[in-house]
């Protein structure tokens, strides 16, 4: 039958507790089709999709594969219909090959004796899993010992591997870089080409626009509008997720109080060379470059989060240090560090007890803390970040992708600190939610914060900061201030010194 | 280059080289430590704890442990010395099945009942052992069969103990299943992220059951050993087996956090222990010195594990 969708989603509800998540939602897959869900954090997606998969069972309506009705109430029946979600929590084996992890539970057996692992058919089928997305990964190398893109990558191999037609990538770029996200692309190219359907979760339009064949917008759980590429521009996109125009943030003007930190000789054997730099009262810095320049590390070795070498520290004129992240706290900075899963966030915890997390390190000196005060502190924070839940003593897994970002941001502003640290604020944030964040970073500013960041998007960077330093191969290669301060600028300085390099 | 291979072999061998150093600093001060005697008495000594240390590596891999193998080994010994009377073959039999369902419900209590691995093993562990006592009436009771003893103290070719030969056996076969079978990568995988597995269709908790039983099957057939050597059972006995059995298994690198070793691995941790404790014999170490160095040992060989896990990560 051509024409014939291949999944038809019709009607389908979801509620958890008192929150609507989904209120019958039509979603329609054609084979070989990229399909994008896109919508504000909180909309929906994850939660459509998760029904898909059988993680969640859903309140009511119905799901069709190509003309039948299923039923789908465990992650094993979407796995019998072929429908393959990347998980980026707990689905993989850190500590196996390559090879194990794209067949683990299915490891080929000996022919004639069946209790041996068929280990060289093993690698070989590894291998040609590998190549028919053309990925230079070695089968037998350790999962851990591969970049973060990579490991995803083998989780699409291993999708890949089983018989495929539905793959659901949940922001699967989030966490990727220009390069990477590139490679990820070639790989959806490759899949459409074998005739599988990708299903594609994504907060950057841009990618969006260029990759999907038809979008679908989610609202509030429930469906505004399916849209054909091309057919559609993003500024009507973005108005159709929000329900409104997109208000840009209002960029703070540039202020240089007096220098509050500083930082001489940043050394992190060969990551990053000798870096030194100023920060000024109410001032937004920004620290950028391509991945692998060191930015992130530096951000990091700042805090004590990875061992560098720093020759001389200063914070309000005195010589400080700072090697664990303890030692920046008490000196009034705050981390927002850039890994939700593991690095920030306690999923046996409710919201509240989330954000308090610092604060409680600011009053432990009273010993016995007033419930009543932590409230109140935690609200009015989650309240100004706006926190989109059903009350702050929900589980913290309750909240959206986005709005556990939000929450973090709510943290760490309960503490009041002097200087802020940011290390890809916006990671998984929908567009409107990010001019919030942008908002509040601005406003920050303006009150006397002083803001170090950087950001997986250039972009970014150069919208927030006032003056941003330009990191290539570990050394710092340029200033820019003010005026300066262009996407553009920076991706010149970039470029050049790259080829610089290549010459000599 | 070298320089590189040369700590890489640090980093993965240095259980060996410890071996190969105390060795040869024993072989100077004390040469009768190199006599081949000695060197199979050392086997023989830690053929038991290498026989339960197969199957708590196959715990140990999964990320559990087994706190009741000394008791559960002991188990076995009075129940085979207890049943003597129906024959030497039934009592071994049921000595064996003894112990096998001990480690099953072992398993039971931790792959279905989901209780945690030590407050399980641990009841198991003190009921198995008060079970001794009561079935002991608190005396050492002996067996009587020469059949046995010829096990016990008999060579094969006149030099290797028969559980030395016994022992060797199992670390080859279960070395085979842990790293050749389908059986064994799964329990990796197991080990490496059990939420994760069973969303992949492997059956988690059949493997960790297998595992428990299989421990305790190990723990009968060395309580047969310790049978075939001292021909008496006590409740008293067994007491260290835990900690050297846990402690070896340790020393070879296979971490409480499961994924990662192997058999071969396991043995070594296990042959140091035993290595060492010959070695503060022959030194007259008093045996309170013995414990506190065996106690440094453990300590320093898991830091620099750690230390070195945490710097590959920095890498
Ligand atoms: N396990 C849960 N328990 C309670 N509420 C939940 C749960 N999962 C999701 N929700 C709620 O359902 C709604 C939809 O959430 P969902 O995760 O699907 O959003 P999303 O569109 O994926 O957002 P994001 O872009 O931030 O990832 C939200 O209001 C969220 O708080
Ligand atoms: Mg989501």
């Amino acid at each position: 039958m051509a024409g014939e969708a291949l999944l038809r989603m019709r009607e389908v509800r979801k509620t958890f507790g008192g929150t609507v998540a989904l209120s019958g939602v039509d979603f329609d897959l054609n084979p070989g089709e990229v399909h994008a869900i896109i919508g504000e954090n909180g909309a929906g997606k994850s939660t459509l999709m998760k029904i898909l998969c059988g993680v969640y069972p859903m309140d009511g309506g119905s799901i069709l594969v190509e003309g039948e009705p299923v039923r789908i109430q465990l992650p094993k029946d979407a796995l019998a219909l072929g429908i393959n979600m990347i998980h980026q929590e707990f689905a993989n084996f850190s500590k196996l090959s390559v090879a194990e992890n794209v067949f683990v539970g299915r490891l080929p057996r000996k022919a004639g004796f069946p209790l041996a692992l068929d280990s060289r058919d093993l690698l070989l089928r590894t291998a040609e899993v590998l190549g028919r997305l053309r990925l230079p990964i070695d089968p037998g190398a350790r999962l851990d010992s591969l970049s973060v893109a990579q490991q995803q990558l083998v989780e699409v191999a291993k999708a890949l591997s089983a018989n495929l037609r539905i793959l659901i990538m949940d922001e699967a770029t989030s966490s990727l870089n220009l390069r990477e996200s590139e490679q990820l692309f070639a790989t959806i190219e490759a899949l459409k080409v074998e005739g599988i359907s990708v299903v594609y979760i994504s907060h950057r339009l841009k990618e969006v626009m260029d990759i999907a064949d038809r979008i679908t917008v989610l609202r509030d759980g429930a469906n505004v509008g399916t849209f054909p590429r091309g057919h559609i521009e993003e500024a009507a996109i973005i108005e159709a997720m929000l329900g409104r125009r997109l208000r840009a943030a209002v960029k703070k003007a540039a202020t240089r109080g007096p220098t509050v930190f500083s930082v001489t000789g940043l050394s992190i054997p060969g990551k990053v060379r000798n870096l030194s730099f100023e920060l000024h009262r109410g001032e937004i810095l920004g620290i950028t470059g391509l991945s692998g320049s060191g930015k992130e590390l530096a951000i990091r070795g700042l805090y004590g989060l990875w061992p560098s070498r720093i020759e001389r520290m200063e914070c309000n004129g005195e010589q400080v240090s700072i090697s664990h992240p303890s030692d920046g706290l008490s000196l009034g900075i705050t981390y927002l560090a850039e890994e939700r899963k593991n690095m920030s966030v306690f999923p046996q915890l409710t919201i509240r007890e989330n954000a308090s997390v610092l604060w409680m390190r600011s009053v432990w000196r009273r010993f016995v803390v007033s419930r009543r005060r932590e409230r109140e502190a935690s609200l009015q924070s989650l309240r100004r970040v706006n926190v989109k839940m059903a009350g702050a003593e929900s589980p913290v897994d309750s909240l959206s992708g986005g709005n556990q970002q939000k929450m973090l941001l709510a943290r760490l502003l309960m503490v009041q600190p002097e200087i802020v640290i940011l290390n890809d604020p916006t990671r998984g944030v929908d567009v409107g939610s990010k001019q919030e964040i942008y908002q509040i970073i601005y406003q920050l500013a303006r009150e006397g914060v002083s803001i170090i960041m950087t950001s997986s998007e250039i972009p970014e960077v150069t919208a927030l900061a006032d003056r941003v330093i330009v990191m290539s191969k570990g050394h710092k290669i340029a200033e820019l201030s003010d005026a300066e301060v262009t996407t553009d600028n920076v991706l010149a300085l970039v470029t050049q010194a790259a080829a610089a390099d290549e010459h000599g | 280059m070298n320089g590189r291979r040369f700590r890489a072999i640090i980093r993965d061998q240095k259980i060996l080289l410890i071996i190969l150093a105390i060795a040869l600093v024993l072989a100077v001060v004390r040469p009768v430590f190199i006599s081949a005697e000695n060197l199979f008495n050392i086997l023989f000594q830690v053929s038991i704890t290498s026989i339960i240390g197969i199957g708590m590596t196959f715990l140990m891999i999964g990320a559990d442990f087994d706190l009741s193998v000394g008791s559960n080994m002991v188990f076995a010994t009075t129940v085979a010395i207890l049943l003597q009377g129906s024959g030497l073959g039934a009592g071994i039999a049921a000595a064996i099945l003894a112990s096998t369902v001990a480690g099953f419900l072992n398993g039971v209590f931790v792959a279905k009942l989901r209780i945690n691995s030590f407050i399980s093993t641990l009841s198991m562990m003190i009921f198995l052992r008060g079970l001794v006592l009561i079935l002991t009436n608190k005396q050492t009771i002996s067996g009587s069969s020469d059949a046995l003893f010829s096990f016990g103290y008999g060579n094969l070719f006149g030099v290797i103990p028969y559980p030395v030969v016994l022992a060797a056996a199992l670390l080859v076969l279960f070395a085979l299943v842990l790293a050749r079978t389908v059986l064994g990568r799964n329990l990796y995988a197991v080990g490496c992220n059990e939420k994760a597995a069973r969303m992949f269709g492997i059956d988690v908790a059949g493997l960790k059951i297998f595992a428990f039983s299989l421990t305790g099957f190990l723990c009968g057939a060395s309580g047969i050993v310790l049978l075939s050597r001292l021909n008496s059972a006590s409740g008293t006995y067994g007491i260290d087996t835990n900690l050297d059995v846990i402690s070896g298994v340790l020393l070879g690198g296979i971490s409480l956090s499961g994924g990662e070793g192997s058999i071969f691995k396991a043995f070594q941790g296990i042959l140091l222990l035993g290595v060492l404790s010959n070695a503060m014999i022959l030194l007259h170490v008093t045996p309170y010195l013995q414990q506190v160095i065996k106690g440094l040992m453990l300590m320093t060989v898991v830091s620099l594990d750690s230390y070195q896990a945490k710097a590959a990560a920095f890498r």
